[in-house]
């Protein structure tokens, strides 16, 4: 194993990932709702994953390069599509917000009840 | 990567694995429950990486892959079914 600065790199990044993890689950136990604990656990975990991800380029192996990309780019487009659908349903279910000085400013806004679909079923106009 | 580094960082995730499924069973709400169980799942995520990156063999990535593409459709019907009682 060469101890060249490409592997130092690694190690680095490893490194970095497993504090932002660690900051991400803690703030996961340490957040007062669900509407924080979100920014918590989608953000800082996805970003400390992507770290380890970007470590393991340093290998320099084409079977390990392309699916450590797939991986980043499909974690990073779906971690916050599925945050987004957690909020909605907490929000849906009238989870309170626990968080002081918290404003649910959307109050009004949206049915609790998901849009029904138009009868016919058909799309836009 | 070195060894040391590697083998500290496999327990150093192996113990987040263990406050997350903590946290799945001490969640005050349906959604953070999902939201911890997401959580583990991006964490197991991180420890296949880490164990291929390691081992230098590509096949684990494989199924770092599945298991992703698995946990955002489980958020996803998970979450949706709480939130709108239905998934589709």
């Amino acid at each position: 194993m060469n101890a060249g600065p490409l592997a130092l790199a690694a190690d680095a990044l490893v490194l970095v990932g497993l504090v932002v993890s660690t900051l991400g689950v803690v703030g996961m136990f340490r957040m007062p709702d669900v509407y924080t604990q979100l920014h918590a656990a989608s953000k800082a975990v996805v970003l400390g994953i992507v770290a380890f991800l970007a470590a393991s380029l340093a290998a320099d192996d084409a079977a390990v390069t392309s699916r450590v990309l797939l991986i980043a780019a499909f974690l990073i487009l779906t971690t916050p599509v599925g945050a987004h659908a957690i909020a909605l349903a907490a929000w849906r279910r009238r989870e309170p917000m626990r968080t002081p000085g918290a404003i649910d400013e959307s109050a009004g806004e949206l049915s609790s009840r998901p849009d029904q679909p138009s009868p016919s079923g058909a799309g836009d106009p | 990567m070195h060894q040391a580094v590697f083998y500290v960082a496999a327990l150093w995730l192996t113990g987040l694995v263990i406050a997350c499924a903590l946290r799945v069973l001490s969640a005050r709400s349906t959604a953070s429950r999902i939201l911890a169980l997401d959580t583990l799942v991006l964490i197991l995520i991180g420890l296949l990486v880490l164990w291929s990156d390691a081992e230098g063999v590509a096949y684990f990535l494989d199924a770092a892959l599945v298991l992703s593409v698995l946990a955002f459709a489980a958020t996803l019907a998970a979450a949706r079914f709480h939130g709108d009682g239905r998934i589709f």
